[in-house]
């Protein structure tokens, strides 16, 4: 029952913002940037009766998130102003909190230890190889995150301790934490690539191009393509 | 009824994990290789502490479970030829059976070889929907009930991570490898790889949470050959250093890095590429590029196949500097193999960079 209500949603979605730009009103952008605008939803059939009666706890791909829509400039990034502020990822009850974060290329993520416990924080990623050795309470270290991708982080003692931080090529993106609405301002008018980013359902791409002083509309389906088949 | 079933496969299933006698000697031309991965803490932890996992007493740490340094988990070890042609791909391994359940797939981590198959098969009552969006291989399986099942294949190389579509939270990992040389570790942490044509190869181990460990071996004709594996954070850099990463878009960076010519890459760039080149060591770091070369070689296309491809170009320089290191060391001439493998080196970050492009 819940699927046709879920399409409609979607439908009314992309009648009100159909993928084709328009002029906004009183658009307080600097003249040569844009906006670009949207929703994301996931279309995924209701879980068959049975799968239900499990754990409340259990994540529901329809609802949960988070989700990232960000912006990649094709051609090469424009250099853009670092944001100082460290956003902080802490060691608490033997959890990451968060245990996701979206940063820009090179900020700096403070990562203190807010328990009584000695941790670790480490990562063998690509974007990212640190380890941060053992520290205790009260102690902050920090790592800085030059090169875009994402980066796993894990404790060396605490095998509950699993954290993820994406790290963006520039800072015209959205974070979601379940499918809705998002707008990224500011945008440079030129060509990009439009992506989604799921911790769960596979990414989406879509090039696009952003004009100054519009405001350029997107819905974003998830989980897009994934084949379905079976070999017998 | 059901439960004394159970309990009866428990049993021999146990019995089934005993200790294995000593493997029968491989045939001729073919070895085998096996041993024990081990994981190692960080120095100043207590591995006497962390042995055999456990828990905190306290309310707010209910959660927490200590890393098991004397069972870190399965740890799948594949072997990756070096210098030989690829043997063709199997084209009959037996399908690897995964069981459903509300509390995640068993076993968690499987390997296949390319072009195998994976067998799910529902275990509770609970419906199950098996769903990947790896790079090396996306789909979404049939809906499985109790008594069900629903076949994958997998054509290509790469780490799929699989989910359940009604219950994403626990995870399977599958290890499509290029060959069939390659296994996970028991419960005690032991693995083999049997029927293996002699020769010269590149260990590699894939864990969920550790770094992998690359070694060069070699697979012995005729025979069994133990080589133990210590898997841990050690190596990684301090957080004030970064590594030799360039910039690249974020699905190219999320993509496997089981590839065999890209694997060669990291191990070269991990061992001989980050730092100076020791004079002293310099026999050690000629190996390993040496071994790179090999790998690199066997994987870049050949030279009137691709003669556009820089990634092709780095390569053949790579392989030309590494052999020109050798003749100096040959010749006793250390300034000489220094300078070569400074080049070498050169040319491996530069393969390196090229390859993510190219790719």
């Amino acid at each position: 029952m819940k699927r046709p209500i879920l399409l409609l949603v979607m439908t009314a979605a992309v009648a009100l913002f159909p993928d084709a730009a328009v002029r906004s009103e009183g658009n307080a952008a600097r003249p040569a940037a844009g906006a670009v605008e949207g929703v994301v939803a996931v279309d995924l059939p209701e879980p068959p009766p049975g799968s239900a009666t499990r754990g409340a706890e259990r994540p529901d791909l329809r609802r949960s998130g988070p989700h990232v829509v960000y912006l990649e400039r094709i051609g090469g990034e424009l250099p853009f102003p670092v944001p100082e502020a460290h956003p902080s990822i802490s060691q608490r009850d033997a959890r990451f909190r968060p245990d996701f974060l979206a940063i820009v290329a090179g900020q700096t993520v403070d990562m203190p230890n807010d328990d009584d416990i000695t941790h670790n924080v480490f990562s063998y990623s690509p974007p990212r190889k640190f380890d941060l050795g053992l520290y205790p309470k009260g102690e902050k270290r920090s790592v800085t995150f030059d090169v875009p991708g994402v980066v796993n982080i894990y404790c060396s003692i605490h095998e509950s301790m699993n954290g993820q931080i994406l790290v963006l090529p520039n800072p015209h993106y959205a974070v979601l934490a379940a499918p809705g609405r998002w707008r990224i301002e500011d945008v440079p008018e030129g060509e990009y690539t439009l992506r989604t980013w799921s911790r769960r359902l596979p990414p989406l791409e879509r090039r696009i191009r952003v004009r100054a002083g519009e405001t350029l509309r997107q819905t974003l389906v998830l989980p897009g393509r994934l084949p379905e088949e079976d070999e017998e | 009824m059901r439960r004394a079933a159970l309990a009866l496969a428990g049993i021999l299933l146990l019995a089934c994990s005993a200790p294995a006698p000593p493997p029968a000697p491989p045939a001729a031309g073919t070895g085998g290789i096996r041993g024990r991965v081990g994981a190692k803490p960080h120095e100043g932890v207590d591995a006497e502490d962390l042995g055999g996992g456990g828990r905190y007493s306290t309310h707010a740490l209910r959660d927490a479970r200590f890393v098991d340094y004397d069972r870190p988990g399965p740890v799948a070890v594949l072997l990756i030829p070096a210098g030989e042609s690829l043997p063709a791909a199997a084209t009959s391994s037996p399908d690897v059976e995964v069981r459903a359940r509300g509390t995640g797939f068993r076993p968690a981590l499987v390997v296949v070889p390319a072009g195998g198959r994976v067998r799910f098969a529902a275990e509770d009552d609970a419906p199950h929907r098996a769903y990947s969006w790896s790079d090396a291989r996306p789909f979404r399986g049939r809906t499985i009930a109790a008594g069900e099942t629903s076949t994958i294949r997998f054509p290509e190389p790469g780490v799929v991570r699989v989910f359940d579509e009604y219950d994403p939270r626990p995870e399977l990992t599958v290890i499509v490898a290029r060959t069939a040389w390659a296994a996970v570790t028991d419960d005690s942490g032991e693995y083999a790889i049997g029927d293996v044509p002699a020769g010269e190869y590149l260990l590699r181990t894939w864990h969920a949470r550790f770094p992998p460990v690359e070694m060069p071996i070699r697979v012995k004709d005729g025979r069994w050959t133990r080589i133990d594996v210590t898997i841990g954070v050690d190596g990684l850099p301090s957080a004030a250093a970064g590594g030799p990463v360039s910039a690249a878009s974020l699905p190219e960076l999320m993509r496997s890095e089981i590839d065999p010519a890209f694997t060669y890459l990291s191990f070269a760039v991990h061992h001989a590429g980050e730092e100076e080149i020791d004079p002293e060591r310099v026999g050690a770091t000629a190996r390993r590029l040496a071994v790179a070369a090999r790998g690199i070689g066997r994987f870049v296309p050949p030279r009137n196949g691709a003669e556009h491809s820089a990634f092709a170009r780095l390569g053949r320089e790579l392989a030309d500097r590494v052999t020109a290191a050798a003749g100096g060391i040959a010749r006793g001439n250390r300034r000489e193999a220094v300078r070569a493998l400074r080049l070498a080196r050169d040319s491996c970050l530069g393969c390196h960079e090229r390859y993510r492009e190219e790719k």
